[in-house]
């Protein structure tokens, strides 16, 4: 038994209202380094920066056992959060003394990766979690799907589970590719004998070694036996043909994939030392990659929203939840232009009927506008309000705003209103008002050039709520 | 006093019903009447403090059963909340159902401790541990043992239940609801001490070493458990109640547990588990402990804390 063997020694840190640290103590300031972290930056340990900013958003002291990272260790440790007038202090507990005094300062390279991670994850109907042999870990194929005993799938590789319709016959069952992840990346994937496929989009798990440790593979369902497939026939032949073995999945997501993975190595030099110069040209590399993959998104969204009796599912949702979750997700984006946004009070609600996952794409699209077309310093605000029977969320910018003409225009397929070389695909708006309009709502804009817009996504009401 | 026991009583059965389609339906979590009624009557009992702080005149007997009723019918909606209180009845449960000695030897040697702090600090646990055990006894649980958060949720429902039909005492209301928040100290609370506790004494490596419930006590046991795996507390509690035992046996081996071990300790929680025979001590012993951290990872993410 352990005789209280742990450092009880407090180690303190001051954050400012955006997150920023501004004093901390050296245990905290080496942690932050290590993880990708800059002198008078953002917090980056999630899981304190998140405990701060609760704390604020609350307005009381909140304590928790947290863990973070420090380079390979782990730690846990105990952290109280204080809200201040200019921030939140924090104080912490538990820090074993065994990290201190590590300079290892190099940033991080996980951190982009990591918020990647996190959209895929909350738009996700289901999670699978993967060993590096591609045996399953664990499994949550989301609600309505036929439960499965652990001891049937735990251990087992995921190919003798589920099916790849597009890749079975196009390789020998022995051939190496089953061991590379990125050829199931945009994969649709099904059930054996259940009528369900889901689109695959695999996420490789941190690690220093060539190999990954492990996998997270996110699900969205695009086929149900009885909600979204009115023409499964349809979906089957035409449509799935169309939208992933039609070149769009495997022809265009995993050379894209690879170019961004290479680059992404290259840029951070994980096989040994580079010429800067070199290393930057690589960063743009997957840069330009990750706008590449942006675009395919948008087709394949495309190719959904143009189906013939494409119809969104009529969830209960909070718009409340869903504006805090979206300007969370783009919070750091958004502190990089130092543009703050404004979000609902936690208290406030406004409950309507819609799919989650489609209402956070349109808000996430509207968002990342705003803040693409917003200059730095600026402000943008979500806001909820209710006109009758219509829930309303309004993304209102300070950017430079749009004449009457443009107004007309932004919904159109493809339009740019003239920019380019901003990694936009002139689809997100497009997309954008069809989604909100096969949910029952509408998406408008009031604009004026000079004063900045607003954008106001329209649902039903919920008034079961 | 019979006609409102019995309205407490009504109202908490009928609350009550609501509560198991709250909480991870798909898991199939069995939930006996009296249970159900349990967590029924702390949602009335948390309404009923929260509205007695914010009003300062005492509302009369019928009155109060009225309020703290329609409040609970509201609060019903709040899964974070039943999940708490189905944790915290389950914890209580295993407690009661182990008829433990609340002193365990762990508990009496940090007592005993020369330094002072650590004394300190297990005498108050030992005294949170008792009033804990008897709230919920007597089917009542105290609004400032709730995580912040959920005090806050609480708290501000409760503003808006009140200043409904009088828009005027809202301002009035939201000031006294600041004031209590501000006071509001997390870390005085039950749960956050043994937590802390946790942290601080429990080193990872070790955590395997704990022979038995006994040595530890079962709240103190399972808050090393949620430290170790990092997996939300109150979640495992939630899996420890799931009727199929695999998810929690696979917790306890990602903590290091071997396979008699895990079986004890099922003995005493008193956890059944009908399905042992197709996996017995020795698979779980064939259960790389590596393997059974990366399952339960998983479960950490989904984790969520106060409120979602």
């Amino acid at each position: 038994m352990n005789n209280f063997t742990r450092q009880n020694a407090i180690v303190t840190a001051q954050l400012d209202s955006e997150g920023a640290l501004i004093d901390a103590d050296a245990r905290l300031l080496n942690a932050h380094l290590e993880n990708g972290g800059t002198h008078g930056g953002i917090l980056a340990l999630p899981a304190l920066l998140e405990l701060c900013q609760r704390a604020r958003r609350l307005d009381m002291q909140l304590s928790r056992a947290v863990t973070v990272y420090c380079g390979e260790t782990r730690q846990n440790i105990w952290a109280t959060a204080k809200p201040g007038a200019e921030g939140a202090t924090l104080e912490i507990t538990g820090w074993s003394d065994s990290d201190a005094g590590d300079e290892t300062s190099e940033s991080s390279a996980d951190a982009p990766e990591g918020r990647v991670d996190d959209t895929r994850r909350i738009g996700a109907d289901g999670r699978i979690r993967l060993d590096a042999q591609f045996k399953i870990l664990s499994m949550a194929l989301g609600p309505g799907i036929p439960d499965m005993a652990p001891n049937n799938y735990i251990l087992r590789t995921w190919t003798d589970i589920f099916d790849f319709p597009q890749l079975s016959g196009r390789f020998d069952e022995t051939a190496l590719w089953k061991q590379d992840w990125r050829i199931y990346d945009g994969q649709v994937m099904a059930l054996r004998e259940c009528g369900i496929k889901w689109l695959v989009s695999v996420v490789p798990e941190k690690s220093g070694a060539d190999q990954p440790e492990g996998y997270n593979v996110y699900l969205r369902v695009v086929e149900t036996e009885n909600t979204i497939a009115p023409k499964p026939e349809l979906l089957d032949s035409d449509h799935l043909e169309k939208l992933f073995s039609g070149q769009l999945g495997s022809t265009l997501r995993q050379p894209i994939g690879r170019i961004i993975a290479n680059a992404q190595t290259i840029g951070e030099m994980l096989q040994g030392p580079l010429r800067s110069d070199y290393a930057s040209y690589a960063k743009d590399i997957a840069q330009a990659g990750q706008h590449l993959l942006a675009l395919v998104e948008d087709l394949s969204d495309l190719e959904v929203v143009e189906r013939e009796g494409f119809r969104a599912a009529e969830d209960e949702i909070e718009l409340g939840d869903l504006a805090r979750r979206a300007a969370g997700l783009l919070a750091v984006k958004a502190s990089d232009h130092n543009i703050r946004i404004d979000i609902p009070c936690e208290d406030e609600t406004m409950p309507a009927l819609g799919e989650f996952r489609r209402v956070l794409q349109i808000l996430l699209n509207l968002l990342t506008n705003a803040i693409r077309y917003s200059p730095d310093g600026s402000m943008i605000w979500l806001r909820l309000e209710r006109a009758g029977d219509r829930a309303q969320i309004i993304v209102a910018d300070q950017g430079s705003g749009l004449s009457p003409e443009d107004q007309a225009r932004v919904f159109d397929k493809f339009e740019r209103l003239g920019r380019s070389g901003d990694g936009g695909s002139g689809l997100g708006l497009y997309i954008s008002r069809k989604l909100a309009r096969a949910m029952g709502g509408d998406l408008q804009i009031e604009s004026a050039p000079g004063l900045g817009a607003r954008f106001i996504l329209e649902l039903p009401y919920n008034f079961e709520d | 006093m019979i006609r409102s026991a019995q309205a407490v009583s009504g109202a908490a059965l009928q609350i009550g019903t609501h509560v198991r389609m709250q909480l991870y339906p798909q898991t199939g979590i069995f939930m006996d009447e009296a249970m159900k009624a349990r967590i029924g009557a702390m949602v009335l009992s948390l309404g009923g403090q929260a509205i007695g702080l914010l009003r300062e005149e005492s509302l009369a007997e019928n009155e109060k059963i009225v309020t703290q009723r329609s409040f609970a019918a509201e609060h019903i909606g709040a899964p974070s909340l039943l999940r708490y209180l189905f944790a915290r009845t389950t914890e209580w449960s295993y407690i009661q159902g182990m008829e433990q000695s609340e002193l365990s030897p762990d508990l009496q040697r940090r007592i005993e401790s020369q330094d002072g702090e650590i004394s300190k600090t297990a005498m108050s646990a030992l005294i949170a541990q008792s009033r804990f055990v008897t709230s919920v006894q007597n089917y009542h649980y105290p609004l400032a043992e709730l995580p912040a958060e959920l005090v806050y949720t609480v708290m501000q429902d409760t503003v808006r239940y009140l200043s409904r039909d009088t828009i005027a005492a809202k301002k009035e209301y939201k000031k006294r609801a600041k004031n209590i928040l501000a006071d509001f100290d997390e870390n005085a609370n039950r749960l956050s001490g043994q937590m802390k506790h946790a942290v601080m004494t429990f080193d990872e490596a070790e955590l395997g070493d704990f022979a038995t419930l006994n040595n530890v006590g079962v709240s103190q046991f399972f808050a090393a458990i949620a430290i170790h795996t990092s997996v939300n507390l109150d979640q495992i509690y939630i899996l420890s109640a799931m009727p199929d035992r695999t998810a929690f046996a696979t917790l306890l081996r990602a903590a290091g547990y071997g396979g008699g071990e895990i079986l004890k300790l099922f003995e005493l929680l008193t956890l059944t588990w009908h399905d042992f025979e197709e996996y017995g001590a020795a698979q779980l012993d064939g259960l790389d402990i590596n393997v059974a951290q990366a399952i339960v990872s998983a479960w950490a993410d989904d984790g969520e804390s106060y409120p979602s």
